[in-house]
């Protein structure tokens, strides 16, 4: 990526430049410096290869966060589902072994699988992305409540990720119809 | 943001929470029914060791 990215360009999901293909026309002359110096080329090629890559990245990139992000939070609603007993220790200021305590944990793991199977198809990407950063924020606060500020700032990471696919407009593997 | 879900979307919206209800039933009627921790365990040892449920 040798080249100053635009403004804009990582939120549409792809490059506003094209990743340079070294092009040799037929009738073109070999370069004197690159027949002087052998490793010229090879550096040559490894830019060229480093700018692909740099696209590919640029595209997929988020795709592969949302997937991620998208797994995560389904487990996460899967588990919070099956055995809510387990997660009622984070629900702050209501007892744990309460009923209320084990609806909201049944709630949260429900809206947490539906955001996650959204983030995984592709369903209103950006909406379920929002969706994904406010329950990540709720969940940080819960967690730093209960004290436990390594498995909350870790917490602090997926929610960065969670906004930054807000602002992704156009991605790939949506599900749009 | 919102007015990208079409039918097949919906459709699979739908279907997730679908299952996800299926799931809390069942999660409601287990959270009672908690696993055996690691406490539980020990004074189960220690009472059939001892012979204390006698």
């Amino acid at each position: 990526m040798s080249k100053p990215a635009a403004p804009g360009s990582w939120a549409t999901g792809r490059p506003k430049f094209p990743a340079p293909v070294p092009t040799k026309r037929a009738d073109a002359p070999e370069a004197p410096e690159a027949a002087a110096s052998p490793a010229a080329a090879p550096a040559g090629g490894l830019a060229a290869a480093a700018d692909r890559a740099g696209a590919i990245a640029a595209e997929w990139a988020p795709v592969a966060g949302r997937i991620l992000l998208g797994v995560v939070f389904a487990w996460f609603g899967y588990h919070e589902l099956v055995q809510p007993g387990g997660w009622t220790q984070y629900v702050p200021f209501i007892s744990e072994s309460s009923s209320l305590a084990v609806l909201l944990v049944l709630t949260h793991g429900w809206v947490l699988l539906v955001t996650g199977a959204a983030l995984v198809a592709g369903i209103a990407p950006r909406a379920a992305a929002a969706v994904a950063s406010v329950l990540m924020l709720e969940i940080v606060i819960a967690v730093a409540m209960t004290g436990q500020s390594p498995t909350a700032l870790r917490d602090v990471g997926v929610l960065g990720l969670a906004v930054c696919l807000t602002g992704v407009r156009q991605q790939h593997l949506v599900l749009r119809n | 943001m919102i007015g990208s879900v079409g039918p097949r979307g919906l459709t699979v919206l739908l279907l997730v929470g679908i299952i996800g209800l299926a799931l809390a039933i069942l999660g409601w009627t287990h959270s009672g029914t908690a696993p055996l921790n690691e406490q539980s365990g020990r004074i189960a040892v220690y009472v059939v060791g001892t012979g204390a449920a006698r």
